[in-house]
């Protein structure tokens, strides 16, 4: 009986290391790789970024420039977000109508669609005559590519695309905290005399203000590391993601681990204070602001009017921009598709249509047929490693005292921008590092375990906290059930919905992801890699073909993940 | 003044009418309770009166105004929750000013009432804490005081004791009554404690699917009920049916089965009527003396709760019924199985004509 216990204890010790170890192998090593890449190779850095003999600090005036670029469009990104996001979120968490579920899914779907193809229907939605250009009988697009917005100073384009992929984060986390909210204060402050506005002002807004806050740093960080869809539309401009990219394919490593190093510890200053200010517990807002008493008068009775009169557009302008930033480019890459088939509907040459480059001397089809393998391996192999380790680490997180400790380190993998990320495991395991991995597809293989790790652990854990899985287990433990019957009896099949979740999740996020992917890739390319490729080749509707393709292949699994969550 | 008036009011969601036709007057400076089974539209009814949902059908006025079309903050009424809804993010003080600071009122104005609030709940001294470091029954107490320093003549009380614990609970619905008889308000308690809405109320409304089954004081309510659901919902009554044997110029005899005979003061049927007869298990007295309006049974069980002995009997027809005594002025002796006589006075017997749908349908609490 001695004997049994202990060697169970031996056994469960040993899972518990091997867990941990494969936690910093794979996930927290690359992660952090990159910093100190920085440091052990100073000269480099400082050779190429600063102290060049030919281009003298070039380098480094141009990281200083799309650093700026990118922390500007985030920040207004995530401030358009909050705008129109929250009275969005309102409605979505107060309000009963028809097609809500509907209204619902097309906000999440640029979370599943892979960015290249979302960036590439962005693309012809706005710059050519077969997006809405063409509804106003324009033979051109409706803006050109390098339109910028006026004031900001951001890209059209680049702007729009950062707003519809992080959308989905501000209403999505802000609706479920308005939720989680009673309605009986907002009753109780209307019984009171307050208008809905100043009920939303005075009440709902700083019981909410941790949900808004983790939701402007989900949106923050998206934008600042989105890639696939920025490198289609970005023109002649550049933010850090895309810079690291470029380098990277330059063979200007130093330069791109210095500005990628750089680009995660801004990053995380920024961050870092919203996540310990939201940990310490303070589940509301209580700045010491006061209005003088004319002033908030004045507020009130500008609140009191606009809930009477704008309640309207309070509720269309956010429906809107959904619908053009998501719904429009979707439909219009369906139906450009079509439009496209057999021939260049304006010129009329067979060379210009989907059948002939995809069958043609070109044989795009081939290559769909290949990277698609290429991408199921991929999102099977690296989500099935990450499950291996990220189940038996969500047990480690909720029982043992570091578990907190690594929960919030797993986060690191979630903000840091995809193509510092790929940068990082390719100079951890590439030729510069450990050398073990050249390019190709087990290199992307490891890149996407990193990330689906802690989607996967934040998956079970949600599933782990929603049932009382320790008196559950510790009821088949006092039947007679040993630790290991228990878990495997009681805790795994409770949990099962959570794995689900997160193993659909890592597969679409590995299916899609475009920016790490890019670098580490090589000569096995993925589907979302092949559109970027596409693109830049020109071979415009065989990517049309391959991002309808992406999109398709997207809502199935939206429709999937529909099926199993929703029971 | 706060009069409220419902005009045919009919609320419905989907095919569940939760407010059925409803008609009532609450008078200025009456406090009036709402009791009745969960889901019989009590919620709704204050819902609909405070604006909180629009009603499909029919008038809601407020001291003589309609106010179908005026939104809740615009009502002046004082809204009391079952769950407090304090506000968590602000302090007493915060709290209780609320009202006035979103209504723009000039501290001048404001302060000395919310002062005069914080003396009436006795919590002067706790203004600057925040709701969570209070009472549950402080948190109400709070929660009322908040309704009143808006200014409110009209409170509306939803289950406002439902989430305290007992003894607080007993405490404070008396508390709450003072208030609102010193301050001269109107208010509408909803309860499903019927005890709760008998100890403190002018009227109490008895609700059931969607409508009011009868409106009484709450002494007629317990000893007249005129419906038998109220006898059953208010309290508890013993029910036997019987048939109308003989009557005479007030009073009938009724029939309820193998010989036992019943009379009663009620005299508004004809002979051979089916009825059913109710009276309260405290309205028995156990007798001797087989004269005057007596049955007779065995004893199936006894149960004492402190001062109340509880007896379930079974007549010599089969019906079982209770009978409840106080203990101590006879000193009872109970015995399973032994053979008792009891008397009931025939002006504590109520007569109902049978029901339509059966009695269990007429006593069924959904």
């Amino acid at each position: 009986m001695i004997l049994r216990l202990k060697r169970s204890i031996t056994l469960s010790n040993l899972a518990r290391w091997a867990t941990l170890c494969a936690l910093i192998l794979f996930v927290l090593l690359p992660t952090f790789y990159l910093i100190s890449y920085v440091f052990t190779r100073w000269d480099e850095v400082n050779y190429e970024v600063f102290a060049n003999p030919i281009i003298g600090d070039e380098n480094w005036r141009q990281i200083q420039q799309v650093l700026f670029f990118s922390f500007k469009l985030s920040l207004f990104t995530v401030a358009f977000d909050l705008i129109f996001g929250i009275p969005l979120a309102y409605i979505l968490a107060r309000k009963k109508f028809r097609g809500k579920s509907f209204l619902e899914d097309l906000i999440t779907l640029p979370l599943v669609i892979p960015t290249s193809g979302f960036g590439f229907a962005t693309l012809i939605t706005w710059t050519t005559a077969t997006g809405i250009g063409g509804i106003f009988g324009l033979q051109s697009g409706l803006i050109s590519l390098d339109a910028v917005i006026p004031f900001l100073n951001i890209p059209f384009l680049v702007f729009i695309v950062h707003i519809a992929l992080t959308f989905p984060y501000i209403v999505r986390t802000i609706a479920t905290k308005f939720e989680s909210i009673e309605t009986t204060f907002e009753t109780a402050s209307r019984t009171l005399g307050a208008n809905p506005l100043t009920t939303f002002r005075k009440i709902l807004f700083p019981l909410s203000i941790s949900g808004i806050f983790s939701g402007s740093v989900l949106a923050f960080a998206r934008s600042l590391g989105e890639t696939g869809a920025t490198l289609i539309v970005s023109g002649v401009s550049s933010t850090a993601s895309i810079a690291i990219v470029r380098w990277t394919s330059e063979f200007k490593l130093a330069t791109a681990s210095f500005m990628g190093s750089l680009l995660v510890v801004i990053a995380w200053l920024i961050i870092l204070p919203i996540e310990v200010y939201l940990n310490k517990g303070s589940s509301f807002f209580s700045v010491p602001y006061r209005f003088p008493r004319t002033l908030s008068n004045w507020i009130v009775k500008f609140e009191r009017f606009a809930s009477r009169k704008f309640t309207h557009i309070k509720n269309f302008v956010p429906l809107f921009i959904v619908v053009i930033t998501v719904l429009v480019p979707i439909v219009v890459v369906l139906n450009s598709v079509i439009f496209y088939w057999s021939g260049d509907p304006y010129t009329g040459k067979i060379q210009g249509g989907v059948l002939y480059q995809l069958f043609g001397p070109s044989n795009y089809f081939n290559s769909v047929l290949k990277a698609t393998l290429t991408s199921l391996i991929v999102a099977l192999t690296s989500t099935f490693i990450a499950m291996c380790i990220a189940i038996p680490l969500a047990f480690i997180i909720k029982r043992w005292w570091y578990g907190g400790v690594i929960r919030s380190v797993l986060k690191v993998p979630l903000i840091i921008p995809t193509s510092s990320l790929g940068l990082s495991v390719l100079l951890l395991w590439g030729s510069n590092g450990f050398n073990l991995v050249s390019s190709g597809i087990w290199l992307i293989i490891l890149t996407h375990i990193v990330f689906s790790v802690p989607v996967i652990v934040e998956s079970v854990i949600a599933a782990y906290e929603g049932s009382d899985i320790q008196m559950y287990e510790d009821s088949a433990r006092t039947l007679g059930a040993t630790a290991y019957n228990a878990i495997e009896t009681v805790s795994l099949p409770l949990i099962k919905g959570g794995i689900l979740t997160g193993f659909i999740l890592s597969f679409t996020h590995s299916i899609g992801e475009t920016g790490a992917t890019f670098i580490v890739m090589g000569r096995d390319v993925t589907v979302p890699a092949l559109v970027v490729n596409m693109v830049e080749a020109l071979a415009i509707p065989a990517a049309l073909f391959t991002s309808t393709y992406l999109i398709i292949l997207s809502l199935i699994l939206l429709a999937i993940i529909r099926l199993t969550t929703r029971r | 003044m706060p009069e409220v008036k419902l005009v045919n009011v009919t609320k419905r969601y989907g095919n569940i009418v939760a407010n059925d036709n409803i008609n009532l007057t609450i008078n200025d400076g009456e406090y009036v309770s709402v009791i009745g089974p969960s889901g019989c539209g009590k919620t709704t009814l204050i819902k609909n009166i405070s604006g909180i949902i629009k009603p499909d059908e029919g008038e809601i006025y407020i001291a003589g105004n309609l106010v179908n079309e005026v939104s809740i903050e615009d009502r002046g009424i004082g809204y009391v929750f079952q769950n407090i809804a304090l506000f968590p993010h602000m302090t007493v003080w915060e709290n209780i000013t609320y009202g006035p600071a979103v209504k723009g009122w000039s501290p001048e104005k404001t302060n000395p009432l919310a002062l005069e609030m914080l003396e009436l709940i006795k919590l002067s001294a706790r203004s600057d804490a925040y709701p969570s470091e209070l009472s549950g029954g402080t948190q109400q107490k709070t929660a009322v005081a908040r309704a009143l320093t808006s200014r409110a003549e009209l409170l509306i009380l939803d289950e406002p004791l439902g989430a305290l614990d007992v003894k607080v609970r007993t405490e404070l619905r008396y508390e709450l009554r003072k208030l609102v008889k010193d301050l001269g308000l109107t208010a509408l308690h909803i309860t499903h404690d019927q005890e709760e809405a008998m100890s403190i109320s002018d009227r109490v409304i008895v609700m059931k699917r969607g409508r009011i089954v009868e409106v009484g004081n709450p002494i007629d309510l317990y000893t007249k009920p005129k419906n038998i659901f109220t006898a059953n919902f208010v309290g508890e009554a013993n029910f036997l049916t019987g048939i109308i044997l003989k009557i005479s110029d007030d009073e009938s005899l009724i029939e309820i089965g193998d010989g036992l005979r019943l009379l009663t003061k009620n005299g508004n049927y004809n002979v051979n009527d089916r009825v059913v007869v109710a009276f309260r298990p405290e309205f028995a007295y156990i007798t001797h003396v087989k004269m005057g309006n007596t049955l007779s049974g065995i004893i199936t069980e006894v149960m004492y709760s402190g001062n109340i002995g509880r007896v379930r009997m079974k007549l010599s027809n089969g019906d079982p019924i209770v009978i409840k005594m106080a203990l101590g002025i006879k000193n009872h002796q109970f015995h399973l199985n032994d053979n008792i006589t009891i008397n009931i006075l025939p002006e504590n017997i109520l007569v109902y004509p049978y029901p339509e749908k059966g009695l269990e349908m007429e006593l069924a609490l959904e």
